[in-house]
């Protein structure tokens, strides 16, 4: 069985040193690059194609955030595992964002390196439980926030605002018309042009995305 | 904490030449640096101990030539001055994940009169910094 290609960044030799040894000790790993900064890690990455980058993250030259970003612009296949002394979750989605595929910190011991390292190389994510948890904690809170308005969204008329929040407090179109004294006909029209804009299928919904707005 | 076995009397005279190392921190860091550290040929890795607590327990038995600090945040700076509470003249080296330089930090004891004082400050550089 082929050995597993593995490229290390990290300018701390000595740590760089260190998993290098431990990692060529591995009976199906195999180190065939080591770089010290993140421009000298995405000519050797572009140029060895390995199976997984290690990536540290603060770095001189070109740290480990923008090397990432510059490696999966190249070539977007790249399998990157960011290698960190930082457990905040800000860095942990300024690397998810460049593209990284797994997080691990340097405070673990060698086994869970070397079983994080495998797990990434077989195509999962790595991530240290705490920060999946954070990382899962922000992702409900970007999923609760009303999304952003869309073009169409925008453009609804100062009329169809009105019968949409006449809508929203449970008007019948009989009741908007008089109220706005319309037509049942002109009503009618706004509802749907309402329902068309916000890309709703029924006035419930509409009402609902009318309150959640507000 | 692992211990290394004491050396045989026919490896004593190799033993003469060979520094004897105390690493503490219990990280990747300090794992891979104990075992780079084992396969080379001048030094001795008496023991790695994961916690301060655990190295003074081992200092109590055993004191190695140097420490060696490998700190990915588990284990300060700070801990070098326990260090040198239990062993005076202990040689200590603190190498951390987040700093730039490793730093070598060694002590000897000086008699307590005023003469043994002034001769200790004159022996010391002086700062072009300051």
């Amino acid at each position: 069985m082929p050995l597993a290609q593995i490229l290390l960044v990290d300018d701390h030799e000595l740590f760089r040193q260190g998993l290098a040894g431990l990692i060529d000790g591995q009976p199906d790993l195999q180190v065939v690059g080591q770089a010290g900064d993140g421009l000298d890690a995405l000519a050797q990455a572009c140029a060895k194609r390995p199976d997984l980058i290690i990536m540290d993250i603060k770095m001189p030259i070109c740290d480990g955030l923008e090397a990432t970003r510059l490696i999966r612009e190249e070539w977007p296949e790249a399998r990157i595992v960011m290698l960190t002394v930082h457990d905040d979750e800000e860095k942990l989605f300024e690397a998810i964002k460049a593209g990284a595929t797994g997080y691990i910190l340097k405070n673990v011991k060698s086994a869970d390196f070397l079983s994080g390292i495998r797990s990434a190389l077989a195509g999962d994510a790595v991530l240290p439980p705490k920060l999946a948890t954070r990382l899962l904690a922000e992702f409900a809170r970007l999923a609760s926030r009303p999304r952003p308005l869309t073009e169409d969204e925008e453009n609804l008329t100062a009329r169809e605002e009105e019968v949409l929040a006449l809508i929203a407090e449970g008007a019948t179109d009989k009741e908007i018309a008089l109220q706005l004294s319309l037509s049942i006909h002109t009503v009618k029209t706004h509802v749907r042009n309402i329902l068309a804009k916000l890309h709703v299928a029924s006035r419930r919904q509409a009402a609902r995305w009318a309150l959640s707005r507000s | 904490m692992m211990d290394r076995q004491p050396r045989s009397n026919a490896g004593m005279l190799s033993y003469m030449n060979e520094h004897t190392v105390l690493i503490i921190g219990e990280s990747i860091f300090a794992e891979t640096l104990a075992a780079t550290l084992g396969q080379c040929h001048r030094v001795i890795v008496q023991a790695s101990a994961p916690t301060l607590d655990a190295a003074l327990d081992h200092l109590a038995q055993q004191i190695p030539d140097v420490v060696v600090i490998a700190s990915a945040n588990e284990v300060g700076v700070d801990a070098a001055g326990r260090l040198l509470l239990a062993c005076p003249d202990l040689a200590i080296i603190h190498a951390g994940l987040d700093m730039d330089n490793v730093q070598v930090i060694t002590s000897h004891s000086i008699g307590r009169r005023m003469a043994d004082l002034i001769a200790a400050i004159e022996q010391l550089p002086i700062r072009s910094d300051t």
